[in-house]
Order: structure tokens, then sequence, then C-alpha cells
């Protein structure tokens, strides 16, 4: 159980405060309700560039980590299809030099032509470093577009193309800022060794200036329903084939998501799940092969991912997955099978809540889905989950028509 | 009116070194424990010191610590992942340079039923033939994988070209050695270099008196079950002089460049003084290094410097990925950080600022029993007792910007820098 209060300020922002005595270090989350997902077409990854311009400077203050690092402070940020959540932690005595940070760049950042172009730089080293100079690098700029046609959960978080952030402009930063960073679409939690009334006060006094914004209620088109399989095929100079196979799923928020992650637990969480049983030990198809899941605002994706085994040949691997898929739809999996996806979600909470860092961004996370106090209930929620959620969730799941697959072959020359 | 361009008052943490409770387990050391009473969770880690630089044979420690799942006398086949797994326990094996480690992460309420796994796993795996085989091919796929990443091929060509090839901690891993490593390789390896009698226990979290009780007569029972023979010396470093290595890898898109340099260890008088001046040319986000190729130059998503310790040989490490046009660059300004240190003394600012940072960094490392645990197992493979930290935190304060100046011109030369560069330049 992770105690805590909230508070609303009149500007809008929400703020979540949780008390631990036990530790001399105190947390500060704030999550930017905006992501990839709230980016134009033509200007796909701007919201984690803009993520990086956070860091060059706002209004009074020159430099964002200078003073962090002399009030003996870490931070860091990153940014997903749904949100922006930037973190620090440093010891409890220095909680005002944070708030005093973090408002600053809140009320007006340094919209600087020199920082644009540098990050600019930097976000393209990031693309080059994690998508292109990577084998299998660039699979979900390939998968989302595949599953995805309407939703802009059709790109990554990076951006589409490297074009997209060479071609970002000042303008843009500054209007992105005014529209989706203003208190009132932003989330605080402060967690460890505070006084709740204190910090109040502390954070009244430095954010309760900050004008608030014109709430954003921008309708998402929701992607269509999937009416067919759709199948990509592509090669590139990596050392074994692999195979992509994703299903739409429900959001994060919808009362089967925890279902859902026990079906992707029971085929791959841990040696003895059900792919690594039957098709790397027993059937020897795959090098390697997982199932999870991607949990996010808008329905997600559930996703396969294998590397065959030399000699092995897309269709055979294929066909092994879809076996393993069917048996969960058709018949009941062994009541241990859930015992132990269920005792492996509760010793997974409960190493996962042991840092500080984590509660607070949880805290922030599961208010901006809607309640923080539903953090809480997670573990209720997952132990309620029954045999028979397993097969209903896995047919709803597992069909042709609901799936996209990309085959990513090796190249004949190599 | 709110002062927003002053801020507020700060302080500097203090660093209270955590306290931790003996165990006589019948070892020739104690068992620790760091204490959390009332939290749900239980970690017990085994630390033998049976690491790379006692194999006789490439991948010979790796492959032990990565078998020793793949079933037991008591839990043959897969039982010890299924009872693990039914348990919700966590079994987590690795190895480095100088160790192999056995760590089981468990919820207290499953905490006996596991420990039964955890003990067979300590004295009695099989080494199946066909395990063996299947995770040969599962590692040989995925080192054909990781060796398409120049980054990986950096970190590989650092072993080869830091030391002479009959030195310890030498390694040139191909492809080859995955054939050549034979199940009686890892057999005997488990045999002579598992040494329990000799190994560090570190407990964390919550645990009962009669469950310390249990832990106590197994690791009776299981040291009392055979002999252990003393562990034998460990071969020579001896390291390979300065080098420039480049390894073209056509049509990459950005190059990994590592430079290593041979440092003192921890032992010496000057090596707090010498991390610490490590820190300020690379080691946190607003270093000399990142400040000018990444934040000023945009060469690079990241760059980093630190200090690697091994039991008998430290270096200082600077590792980056650069795009391909902007490699020589990057190495030129690299050095020319270097050189600044070794003859601008720190302005009083950038003093304060490394030197606050790097204690909270301290005080961050040590939030709670299960990072003190991992904090004591780090001191302990370096062959320091716990109070290294506290004698950490006191050197830190007082380092004074000659201290950093005469530190980088004593042991930061860039003619003693052994480059290595994958990609193209």
């Amino acid at each position: 159980m992770i105690n805590f209060q909230t508070h609303t300020l009149s500007n809008g922002l929400r703020l979540i405060l949780h008390q631990d005595l036990s530790t001399p270090l105190v947390a500060v989350n704030t999550l930017y309700r905006v992501g990839a997902k709230d980016e134009e077409v033509k200007r796909t990854g701007f919201a984690h560039l803009f993520e990086h311009l956070m860091f060059g400077g706002s209004k009074h203050i020159a430099q964002f980590d200078a003073p962090l690092q002399m009030a003996s402070g870490e931070n860091n940020a990153f940014t997903n299809n749904d949100i922006t959540n930037y973190y620090i932690t440093l010891p409890k005595e220095n909680l005002e030099i944070a708030l005093w940070l973090e408002s600053d760049r809140m009320l007006e950042l340094d919209f600087s032509q020199k920082s644009l172009e540098v990050q600019k730089n930097v976000v393209i080293e990031e693309f080059k470093q994690r998508y292109l100079n990577q084998p299998y690098g660039d699979v979900w700029l390939k998968l989302r577009p595949l599953a995805y046609k309407i939703h802009p959960y059709r790109w990554p978080t990076i951006g589409k193309e490297i074009q997209h952030i060479s071609d970002a402009e000042l303008k843009d930063v500054e209007a992105f800022f005014y529209t989706y960073y203003r208190p009132n679409n932003a989330i605080l939690s402060i967690a460890g060794n505070i006084d709740i009334a204190k910090t109040i006060d502390l954070v009244e006094k430095w954010y309760s200036d900050i004008p608030s914004g014109v709430p954003q209620s921008k309708s998402i088109p929701p992607e269509p329903k999937q009416t067919e399989k759709r199948v990509l095929h592509h090669s590139a100079d990596v050392p074994l084939n692999a195979i992509y196979k994703v299903f739409h799923m429900c959001s994060r928020t919808h009362k089967d998501y925890h279902a859902t992650d026990f079906v992707s637990d029971v085929l791959s969480l841990g040696k003895s799940s059900r792919f690594q049983a039957s098709l790397i030990r027993e059937q020897g198809l795959f090098s390697s092969i997982d199932a999870y899941i991607l949990g996010s605002d808008d329905p997600g994706l559930f996703v396969v991912s294998g590397k065959l085994q030399p000699g092995v040949s897309f269709e055979k691997a294929e066909e092994a997955i879809d076996k393993e898929l069917d048996q969960l739809k058709t018949k009941h999996i062994h009541p241990n099978e859930l015992k132990r996806v269920k005792n492996k979600a509760q010793s997974s909470f409960a190493f996962s809540s042991l840092e500080l860092l984590n509660r607070a961004m949880n805290l922030a996370l599961f208010e901006h889905l809607g309640d923080a106090q539903n953090l809480n209930l997670e573990l209720e929620k997952y132990a309620a989950v029954q045999i028979e959620d397993i097969s209903r969730v896995a047919q709803e799941l597992f069909r042709d028509e609901n799936s996209s697959v990309l085959y990513y072959a090796k190249n004949k020359k190599q | 009116m709110l002062q927003r361009s002053k801020p507020p008052k700060s302080h500097r943490p203090v660093f209270t070194l955590p306290t931790y409770k003996e165990i006589d387990v019948g070892l020739s050391k104690p068992a620790v424990l760091f204490e959390k009473p009332d939290c749900e969770t239980l970690k017990i880690e085994v630390v033998f010191k049976a690491g790379s630089a006692r194999q006789a044979k490439s991948l010979q420690a790796f492959f032990t610590q990565k078998l020793l799942k793949e079933g037991t006398v008591s839990f043959p086949d897969q039982g010890v992942n299924y009872t693990t797994d039914l348990h919700g326990g966590y079994l987590v094996c690795g190895s480095t340079e100088d160790t192999t480690s056995v760590a089981l992460y468990a919820l207290k309420q499953n905490l006996n039923e596991l420990l039964e796994v955890f003990f067979s796993v300590l004295t009695e795996p099989v080494f199946e033939q066909k395990a063996f085989e299947r995770e040969i091919d599962v590692e040989r796929n995925h080192f054909l994988v990781q060796t398409q990443k120049n980054s990986y091929l950096s970190a590989l060509a650092v072993k080869a070209h830091l030391f002479e090839p009959e030195s310890l901690y030498y390694s040139k891993l191909s492809v080859d050695d995955f054939d050549a490593l034979k199940r009686e390789d890892v057999q005997a390896f488990f045999s002579t270099q598992y040494n329990l009698y000799e190994a560090d226990v570190i407990l964390a979290g919550d645990v009962n008196l009669e469950q310390i009780k249990n832990i106590q007569d197994r690791f009776f029972k299981a040291v009392s079950s055979r002999a252990f023979k003393q562990s034998e010396p460990l071969k020579k470093v001896l390291l390979q002089k300065p080098n420039e290595i480049f390894i073209r890898k056509k049509e990459a898109i950005q190059s990994s460049i590592r430079l290593v340099l041979p440092c003192i260890d921890s032992h010496h008088q000057d090596f707090f003084k010498l991390k610490f001046a490590v820190m300020v040319l690379g080691g946190y986000f607003g270093s000399r290094l990142m400040a000018n190729i990444r934040e000023d130059k945009g060469y690079t998503y990241g760059i980093g410097a630190f200090v690697k310790s091994l039991t008998q040989q430290s270096y200082v490490s600077i590792s980056t990925e650069v795009g391909i046009r902007h490699t020589r660059d990057t190495c030129k300004e690299i050095f020319y950080e270097i050189e600044k240190l070794t003859q601008i003394a720190v302005s009083q600012e950038e003093l304060h600022r490394v030197k606050n940072y790097y204690l909270g960094q301290l005080v961050r490392n040590f939030d709670g029993v299960f990072l003190h645990a991992e904090m004591y197992k780090k001191c302990t493979v370096i062959q320091q007792e716990f109070s290294y930290y506290a004698q950490m935190y006191d050197a830190f304060k007082n380092m004074t910007s000659e201290d950093v100046l005469e530190t980088s011109q004593a042991y930061l030369k860039a003619d003693k820098v052994t480059q290595i560069i994958v990609g193209e330049a």
C-alpha cells in the first residue's frame, strides 16, 4: 500500500505527495500529458525533441543541470507515445531547488536557436544510435505503420524520419510549449522524506503564479478495426531471420489489461514459460522468442518477436507460434501457470516499489491514467484474473485478421 | 515578490555508513545482513571468486553460471526454473572478470520453498549435455547479433588490446570459442572454482529468526558436503604498449570510440582523487566531455568516462558513439579535454558542483538495504572494507582544485592512452 495525498493548485496543477521517512532523499516527478501521439503527421518526433530542449535553460535560470548538480541532484526524462516525464532525485534538504528549477521551466522556457540546433543534432545521433546503427534497430519504424493506419501510434517516439527532426523550427517549439506545457496539463508527484504541509506550501510558492493554458481536448482518431492480416517482408544485414507478429489489444485502463498482461507472461515470462519450453527447448525452432504488451492510453499492441534458428523457414516458425496461441484459446491453462504469473506479478511489484523514484513515477502515471489510487488496486486486479479470462482474452486477441506480421530476413549475400 | 533568478539555499548531503549484522554460516567469513524489518522481500546473494580471470578456456566462467539453473540433482531438467517461477522468485546468476554471483530475490512468504532450489543450484548442478548444447547454441546466436554492433566490437577490443595475450584479463572472443568449449570444461570449472567456503554471503531485507536458522543450517550442510581446494593465485597482469586500433566497418552510420588508460587501483592513496578527476572529465551529465562533445557540438547522444576497477588492474575508460564524419574530431576533442585538465585548475564553481553531485550520488547509491547490499558486494570484490565508502565521502569532500590538477597531471597521460575506433574515420 502506497500512502499519498493529493492537492490541486488553482491553475490546475495536480500534486501528489507520498511520505517515506526511511530515505534521505526526495524524488520529484513531473509528468506532462503530451507524447508522440499529439504530434502532427508531418512533424513527428517533436515531443521527444522538445524534451531535450527542456534542459536548455528557462526564463530566469540559464542552465537546468548545473544548479541541480550543485544541490547534489540527478535528473533525467523520457518521452513515449502518450506522455513526457521528467524526474529528479536529490537529498531531502534540497527539495526546494528542484521545485525552483521545475517551476521556472514550466513558467517559460528560454527559446534559443543555438539550443535547438544542437539538440536537433543530438537527437539525430540518437536516432542513428538506437534505430539505424543496430541490427533490427528499425523494426518499430516498420511495425508501427503496419499495425496502425490512422492512429498516431503509427510512428515511434523518435519520429518517422530524420528529416522531420531537421525541419523543426523555433516557432514550433514555442507553440508546442504554450499548448502542452501548462500546469493544467501536468502532474507533479513528490515522494520521499517530506513534510506534507510544508511541501504543499513550497509547491504553492513556486507554481501558483504560472498561468494555466487552454485545456487540451484534441480528439485523436481511433484506429479502425483491422479486417485482414497484414504482412511485410524486409531484409537487412542481420545474422538471423526474425519474425514480429503483433495483435491489437485493449488500452492500459481497460478491464482486460491485467489478463492480457498475464497472457504474455504465460507465453514467455521466465524459462518455465510455454514459448521457452516448447519453441526453444522442445522444438528448437527459435534462438530467442518473447511475448510482451505495449500498454498505452489508447488500445495498444500485443507483440510476439522471435529470432529463428538457422534453417527454420518463416512458415514453420509462424505456424509453431500460431499453434501455441491457439492452445491458449481452446484449452484452459493449468492452475499452476496462473499461480506462477500471479506470484511473479506480486514479487515484481514489491521489488519495484522499493525504489523511491518508481513510486513517484507510478503515482503520477496512474493519476494521468485516471486516478493515482488505482496504483494501490493493481495487485488486486492481477489477483482477480481467472483461468477463463486467459482463454477469453486469447480468443479476442489471436485472430488472423487482427494480426500484422513483419518477416525480417537476413540478406542472402551474408 | 518571488525571486526566481536566485536559487533557494541548498545543503551538502550527509552520508552515514549503514550498519549490518554478521551471521556465522560456517564459511571462512560470516554472512552479512542488511536488515529492513517489515518489508515483504528478501535477497540473498553468494559471491564466488570464480570470474573469467580464473578460467583456462574462453567462456568457461560464463557458461558455468549460465548452466547452474538448467538442472540439478534434486531439480532435474527445468525443475529449478519451474519451482523458482512458481513461487515468484528470481534466481539471478552472473559472472564478471573477478566473480560469479548467484542471487535469490524472494517474497518472504515463499522463502522456504525457494531456499531449497537456491541451495540445490549452489551445490549440485548437473550440467546435462543437452542443456549445455542448447545454451551454447543460444549464446552463439546472441553473439552473432551482438557482433553486428560497433559498440560491442569496440568493448571486446579493449580486452584484446589493453592486455598481452598471456596476461590475466586478456580476451579475444570469437565464434569458434563457442564450439571449442566442452561440457567437461564447465564441470571442471564448477568443481575447482566455486569455492563456497571462501565465498561472500550477503543478505538484505526482512528475515526472521527461524529463517536465519534455516539459512544457517543449509550453509553448514552445503559446506560440509564436500572439500574445497584453496583458490590458486592468479596470473600476472601484463599490459600492451599504448596503441591506435582502427577496425573499419563499411557502411557504418556511427563509429564507436573507446579510449583506455591503465591506472592506479583502489588501494592507492590517490585513487579517490583520480576517480574525482575522471568524474570532472566525463562522469556525469554536466561533465567536460558532455558539455563539449554533446551539448556544444552535437556530435553524439552521449559520452562518458569512468574508472573500471578489477581486482588486479584498474583503467580509465572513455566511450562514445558518434556520427562517422565526426570520428576524428571527437578523438581530437577528447584529447583536448584531457590536456586541459592537466593544465588549467578547475574553477571553484565547477569543483563544488562535481563535489556536491558526487556526494549526492553516493547518498543515492545507499538508498535502502538492497542498495546497501549491492555496495557491500562492490567493495568486497575489489578487496576493500565497507568503510571504504566513508573514506571516499571524506576524500571527495576535501578535494581541492590543486588536487584535480595534480592528479590529472600524474595519471591522465595522453601518451599512455590506447585508442580503439570501430566504424569509419
